[in-house]
């Protein structure tokens, strides 16, 4: 028969390595939240519908991360901000992440939840343009300085084509037939068609500039000394992402709620114009958002050929896919 | 009747500058009368009862009598803010009375070039873009002269002036003092105007300069015979250059008295260092100090 | 007379010396902290840039003088003939000068877009644009000069009997050359930025581009070397038409205005 003292020291002894044991991480408190920033590429629509499952659904929570979702808009700087670790992690495409890296931004993508560009080119289905190569004798409003259209450019004769900048807002597309603009796929089609136009929509991708696009990136220095808490993000991100696909009605009616400019019905459209980007020829679920060199490397390619990167620049460097496979199926 | 009279004054006498006061028949008879005056004697401005005042304030001038005989050399005299000023953009038809009567004669001996007066102001106010010929010229200028014309009364006003040809060319902002004004004399007379009007003209000029100006305009006044209006508030020149001295007072402005310089022209410039002079300098400064006190 | 390196040498020398330090600290700085291209480039970058792409960067700025020119002339022609009709009235004056304020203090990126839809994409537009920036100064100014006259000169010709036509042509307008000049010149600054900034929203054909085009090339690209040429190119753009404008100035009122006294 064991002394009483000494069963109960034993107890207490117990209780405590096991209550160190399923101890989580060495934190100041289970309770205190990690706070960090995650900074949006554009105003909050379909395209960033993951990363707010991830916060509606409290996955970053889940995590013991606070983290802030900040709203974009046109012009925002992601990758200096990431790179100056103004914030800790952005939203940014592929090409942009390269493109930093060359001017030696020290940036670095971790997930890639669109895995085809959403990026096209809309004309109206009057015009009879059926393909990128047939573009010609209209006016194509875009956006200076994107590397898609460089390329567009080197690859598509544009005969007669007039560029010009364009400015946001559909108004010049909706009144002449011969104007083109550009668009992403799930967003300006669906607004020229509820304002009575007929669009097409001319895929990007067709001419094969595909890069990743809303990829989750961050500081190469983030990666190497806070690896547990990038990991983290990375894991709640794509679960919201899987969650997203499924069932996104509550996370639109947030998004909706922090960008009231994007009604529900733009937001449905949204969710499923991205299915088919995100999930591309049924990719399954617990494949979201992998990377793989190929792609890195063609789209470097393409880049260094348009001369946007310098010839020794290694597309290796611009992503560490390490986190995703660490993470089990949904 | 206003209307009737004030047509027929107009028609007479195509030159004169009337100011018309407040409607009154009775002030418009007075007009007709001193105008009947005017033509009667050789008197070329004449005001009765004249008063001016700016829109509420007290009045400049009030209660003044003046009368100026044709081709005399008057001198308007007065401590600063009297008036005189007034006065003579009146006389000059630029500003109205409010009361009283002004009425300016001029002889019908007119040819084209002449005109009824010549201004000089206080500051030379030459165009800085012009040069100095250019300056002079425009009085005929504005009047529509031929450029013959022009050049040959330039010619003449700057040899009246004691300008060299050379001068003509230059642009006021090269010149003296002393020479602007000559310029802006040379201006005045351009048109050989039967009435010279000179505002202070000397007044920001040293002495000697002043003296020596004082003596070419008396010169240049015998050549030329016209009324001549000269305010200051020199006494020194008032005596030196004027046939009278009419002394205004303050607050409002009227003449107090009109002092006769009985010096006979022309006039040297040893005339300073006699003591008739002094005296009657010292006779009109006491009456000036008299007005002030 | 001094030999002319004596008389330019203390003008030219002091700037130049500055320019040579501000280089080498702005060299040391960026090299010693590491600091990354896309945030600042090297001077050495900087001037790599310029002459590897000296034809865009020429044809660039040769773009953007023309709308930057024509904007300009255009401002001065209009801010004149609306400065004549401003001094003529005063009841017209007061009317209108408000709005005239208002077209100045309105933000160009609202205005931009207005101008686009009425007067479509291209150079039109561009040149639309720098006129709305740089037409106040000239207005201001030439109001300012025509009705400012003093009152002396007034009554000069007031005496002689001038007409309002005549005072208008051979008083106030010369009196008003010396601030037209003013307003000119702070004109010519601001159509090299109407020039630029009508190119963001107004557009660019594939050939022909201007430097606003650029500046917005090379930040998509996070180019600061080429971002800091483009910049470079349109400072001394907007120099070299200031330089003009004060060049035709001196021409227009050196011998009445900055003669030496002589008599």
């Amino acid at each position: 028969m064991v002394p009483l003292k000494y069963l109960l020291s034993i107890l207490l002894l117990t209780v405590g390595l096991v209550g160190c044991g399923s101890a989580p991480e060495p934190s100041p408190s289970s309770r205190e939240l990690t706070k960090v920033t995650l900074a949006l590429n554009w105003f909050p629509e379909a395209e960033h519908g993951g990363y707010y499952a991830a916060l509606v659904n409290g996955y970053f929570k889940e995590e013991g991360l606070d983290v802030e979702i900040q709203p974009g808009g046109p012009g925002v700087p992601i990758i200096q901000n990431v790179a100056t670790k103004r914030v800790m992690f952005g939203v940014a495409n592929a090409d942009q992440v390269l493109v930093g890296r060359n001017e030696q931004a020290d940036v670095v993508a971790l997930l890639a939840p669109l895995q085809m560009s959403p990026r096209c080119i809309m004309v109206h289905k009057g015009s009879g343009i059926r393909r990128l190569e047939d573009l010609k004798d209209m006016t194509l409003a875009a956006g200076s300085g994107k590397a898609y259209l460089e390329y567009l450019k080197t690859q598509v004769t544009l005969e007669n084509v007039k560029l010009v900048p364009y400015a946001g807002s559909s108004a010049l597309f909706l009144k002449d037939e011969n104007f083109a603009q550009q668009g992403y796929v799930f967003s300006e089609p669906f607004v020229a068609r509820r304002e009575g136009a007929d669009p097409h929509v001319l895929m990007v991708s067709e001419i094969g500039f595909n890069p990743y696009t809303s990829l989750l990136v961050t500081h190469g220095d983030t990666i190497s000394a806070q690896e547990e808490l990038v990991a983290k993000v990375v894991r709640a991100s794509r679960r919201g992402w899987q969650d997203y696909l499924a069932n996104p009605r509550t996370v639109n009616a947030y998004i909706h709620e922090v960008n009231p400019e994007m009604d529900m019905e733009s937001l449905r459209f949204g969710v499923e114009a991205i299915q088919p980007l995100c999930l591309p020829e049924n990719m399954p679920p617990n494949e979201l958002g992998v990377m793989s060199l190929e792609r890195w490397q063609a789209l470097s390619n393409q880049l260094k050929e348009i001369d946007w990167l310098d010839a020794q620049l290694d597309p290796a460097t611009a992503f560490e896919s390490r986190f995703i496979e660490a993470v089990p199926g949904s | 009747m206003q209307k009737f009279l004030r047509a027929s004054i107009i028609e007479v006498h195509p030159e004169v500058g009337i100011g018309y006061p407040a409607d009154s028949i009775s002030r418009t008879l007075l007009e007709t009368m001193a105008l009947m005056a005017t033509s009667a004697t050789d008197v070329m401005i004449h005001a009765q009862d004249l008063g001016i005042a700016f829109e509420d304030n007290a009045p400049v001038l009030q209660q003044l009598n003046l009368e100026v005989q044709t081709n005399e050399f008057v001198a308007l005299l007065g401590s600063s803010g009297c008036g005189k000023s007034t006065l003579l953009r009146m006389i000059a038809g630029l500003a109205t009375p409010t009361e009283g009567t002004l009425t300016v004669q001029y002889p019908e001996d007119e040819s084209a070039q002449q005109s009824e007066q010549g201004f000089v102001f206080q500051d030379p106010t030459l165009l800085p873009w012009r040069t100095v010929e250019d300056n002079i010229r425009l009085p005929l200028e504005l009047r529509g002269a031929s450029r013959e014309d022009q050049r040959e009364a330039v010619q003449r006003s700057l040899e009246l002036i004691g300008l060299a040809a050379t001068d003509g060319t230059k642009y006021p902002r090269m010149l003296s003092g002393g020479m602007r004004m000559r310029v802006s004399l040379a201006r005045a007379l351009v048109m050989q105007p039967r009435l010279l009007l000179l505002d202070e003209p000397f007044a920001a000029l040293d002495d000697i300069m002043r003296q020596q100006l004082n003596e070419d305009l008396l010169q240049i006044w015998q050549q030329h015979p016209c009324t001549a209006l000269f305010v200051t508030h020199n006494v020194a020149e008032a005596v030196f250059l004027s046939q009278r001295v009419m002394v205004m007072s303050h607050h409002p402005g009227t003449i107090v008295e009109t002092i006769e310089i009985p010096f006979s022209y022309p006039r040297s410039p040893e005339l300073r260092s006699d003591p008739e002079f002094a005296r009657m300098v010292g006779e009109v400064a006491t009456c000036l100090r008299n007005t002030v006190s | 007379m001094k030999h002319w390196f004596q008389q330019i040498g203390p003008i030219m020398i002091p700037p130049v010396i500055f320019f040579a330090v501000v280089l080498l600290a702005w060299h040391l700085v960026v090299d010693i902290n590491e600091i990354e291209s896309f945030l600042v480039p090297l001077p050495g970058e900087v001037w790599q840039v310029v002459q590897e792409k000296s034809v865009e960067l020429s044809r660039a700025t040769w773009n953007t003088a023309l709308a930057a020119v024509s904007g300009f002339m255009l401002s001065v022609v209009i801010g004149t003939f609306t400065a004549f009709v401003f001094s003529q009235s005063i009841l017209v004056r007061r009317s209108l000068y408000p709005y005239a304020i208002f077209l100045q203090t309105v933000p160009i990126v609202a205005i931009a877009p207005l101008v686009i839809n009425w007067f479509g994409n291209g150079f039109q537009s561009i040149v639309v644009v720098t006129v709305v920036i740089s037409l106040f100064p000239v207005i201001t100014s030439v109001t300012v000069g025509l009705t400012s006259v003093d009152r002396g000169l007034r009554d000069l010709f007031e005496m002689n009997r001038a007409s309002r036509w005549q005072t208008l042509l051979k008083l106030r307008m010369p009196h008003a050359v010396p601030y037209l000049v003013t307003g000119a010149r702070t004109s010519s600054g601001l159509a090299v930025v109407g020039a630029i900034v009508g190119e963001f929203f107004a557009g660019y054909a594939s050939d022909h581009y201007g430097l606003g085009y650029l500046v917005l090339q090379s930040s998509g690209q996070l180019r600061t070397d080429l971002l800091f040429a483009t910049i470079i190119s349109s400072a001394l753009l907007g120099v070299m038409m200031f330089a003009l404008v004060t060049w035709v100035g001196y021409q227009l009122l050196a011998r009445w205005t900055y003669a030496q006294e002589q008599a």
